[in-house]
């Protein structure tokens, strides 16, 4: 047996499974290729999911009785009392910090780890690091105030790790500079506060033409110059343009119709909807080369004729059942959503983790056949939207009306 | 809705789960589409799968108390491990699971991109059923735990009782034959 030659074959299924690089042994791609990825992989019912899930915390919950919650963090800003129930993003969004503090327990290399300690030990070192975090859940569009953020302090090398966590992290130091700003995206409880997540609504001199202000509805982002300089292509503050991002060497639209907000520090500011925002906050956290050109023609804005649409639900669904439609689409998906029938920007939107999720609210329920073939009444242009969004690969959400 | 976790978050949650049970819904999450897919691909049927699947998790939770957290990776390994003795304790007999591993070999999604595109990976995986058919069953299991399960080999090591070296040997072992059934594919193409 080569040893060497085996290792070097277990780094690259390493490398391709776990980092996604390409390796240069044809199977292992293939492999990969064909087994690897989650969409190939069998799937359940989310009803059936669901329900399991739910019947884990109630078989947990009957064996242990309720305690005190132990506080975790001292922080200096006021926190509202925790609620005895926590959803699974609350979670998520504590654990972002919790976990940086005492996540030295984990990184000591040799250390035998204990059986399941009941809480996990903060370290005592001395802070030098002041960020500000949310203290509550925070919606999409939400004016920031003193009462939705707070500040934590970490140590050193707790704050290296968090910022380590993605290059050119940044993060806001003092609360002042954060009120009064809008929330681009949903923050959750505990998660620190990034200048991506807010948008600056530039506060433009009337003799600067680099800059114009953000229409109502629209969010900013800052990127970095585009690859292409803006005035090779005339492009200024004001025009609505296309973003174009590179992949394998070939440019193609990501984001169409937004709005050069301003130019100004190296920097470039479009204003777009959320929707679009999310794809452009993708594109920022992959750091992806991106160049601009000017936008043309128009998106229908959409149409209030009624009209039956029908189309086969992933899930059984009781007869009589009425709901809501949640049409979710990754974000790193969201560039096929170019070219849609009508605009998106009229359909409710939010931003879960990683999925962009259009709600389709406005729908009568008109017959549900076999469980799984549905048809809703809806006005034309989100019919049209719907059927452009489940083309394009959006998984479909019922949420009880 | 699924949700990945990196080892400091899943160590998080174990920690946790003890005074919280709702920390057992982001290990949930994330484990479910795997073990849910592994239970799959070794049954034919999907109340079965379903069941399997209810039956490795509410023995998880229930056995949670005495699993010990050895590291990123253990308790992975520690559920995959019931897993496989679940199907195990299933079909009462190696053999014949072993046999139904790639049945369930994964269709084609609707979204791929272009009908040639489409054509050409169903090809290639109707190509990768015969060519997995071809191998030991021990081989067979781990490519499926490594590519289709997610499993590290020290995990896979656990799940199978093996030691990861030998699980190294045969994953080497696995894609070599794989690959060299491959390249006489491509020459008697040619």
């Amino acid at each position: 047996m080569n040893n060497d030659h085996d290792e070097h074959l277990i780094q690259q299924v390493d490398d391709l499974l776990e980092q996604g690089k390409p390796s240069d042994h044809a199977m292992i791609n293939l492999l990969a290729d064909s087994l690897a990825h989650e969409r190939h992989l069998p799937q359940a019912d989310v009803h059936f999911m669901n329900s399991l899930e739910d019947q884990l915390v109630v078989q947990l919950q009957n064996h242990q009785p309720p305690k005190e919650e132990t506080p975790m963090l001292s922080m200096t800003a006021k926190v509202p009392l925790r609620t005895p129930s926590y959803s699974y993003l609350t979670w998520a969004a504590a654990l972002i910090v919790v976990i940086l503090m005492g996540s030295f327990v984990l990184t000591q290399p040799q250390r035998s780890q204990p059986a399941l300690p009941s809480a996990v030990q903060v370290p005592t070192a001395e802070p030098t690091h002041t960020i500000i975090i949310a203290t509550r859940n925070i919606q999409a569009g939400t004016t920031i105030t003193d009462e939705m953020v707070g500040s934590i302090s970490l140590s050193a090398s707790d704050f290296d790790k968090l910022q380590s966590t993605q290059p050119d992290r940044l993060f806001f130091t003092d609360i002042k500079e954060v009120i009064g700003q809008t929330s681009t995206t949903a923050m959750f409880w505990f998660e620190p506060i990034e200048p991506i997540k807010l948008g600056q609504v530039p506060t433009c001199p009337k003799t600067d033409l680099q800059c114009v202000s953000v229409p109502k509805g629209m969010y900013t982002i800052s990127l970095s110059l585009p690859m292409i300089p803006l005035d090779k292509v005339g492009l200024v503050a004001g025009d609505r343009v296309d973003v174009l991002a590179s992949a394998n060497n070939q440019l193609s639209v990501v984001v169409e119709d937004v709005l050069i907000s301003s130019l100004q520090s190296g920097k470039v500011t479009l204003a777009a909807s959320s929707w679009k925002q999310s794809i452009l906050i993708w594109l920022w956290q992959n750091n992806l080369s991106y160049t601009l050109s000017l936008h043309q023609g128009e998106t229908p804005v959409g149409s209030d004729e009624l009209v039956d649409y029908s189309f086969t639900s992933p899930e059984p669904l009781p007869d009589g059942y009425k709901f809501h439609l949640i049409a979710g689409l990754l974000d790193s998906q969201g560039y096929q959503l170019v070219g849609s029938p009508f605009s998106l920007d009229n359909i409710q939107f939010t931003q879960r983790d990683k999925l962009m999720q259009f709600w389709f609210t406005n729908i009568t329920v008109v017959s549900i056949t076999n469980g799984t073939e549905v048809v809703i009444n809806l006005p034309a242009s989100d019919a049209a939207n719907l059927d452009f969004l489940l083309k394009k690969g959006a998984k479909l959400e019922f949420i009880p009306q | 809705m699924t949700q990945s976790l990196s080892p400091e978050e899943e160590y998080f949650y174990l920690t946790q789960v003890k005074e919280k049970p709702d920390a057992i819904r982001p290990l949930y999450r994330h484990y479910f589409p795997r073990i849910f897919a592994y239970v799959a691909c070794r049954v034919t049927s999907k109340q079965d799968t379903e069941d399997l699947t209810s039956e490795i998790f509410l023995k998880m939770v229930a056995s949670i108390d005495g699993f010990e957290y050895r590291g990123a990776g253990s308790f992975a390994g520690w559920i995959f491990q019931i897993a496989n003795n679940t199907v195990k304790q299933f079909y009462r007999a190696d053999e014949r699971w072993q046999t139904t591993l790639i049945d369930a070999l994964p269709e084609l999604h609707s979204t791929d991109p272009l009908p040639d595109e489409a054509f050409s990976r169903k090809e290639r995986l109707r190509w990768l059923q015969s060519a997995l058919e071809t191998l030991t069953p021990r081989r067979r299991e781990i490519i499926m735990l490594r590519f289709a399960s997610g499993l590290r080999n020290q995990e896979i090591a656990g799940v199978l009782g093996l030691d990861e070296r030998t699980v190294a040997s045969h994953l080497c072992r696995a894609l070599e034959d794989l690959q060299q059934q491959y390249q006489q594919e491509e020459i008697a193409d040619e």
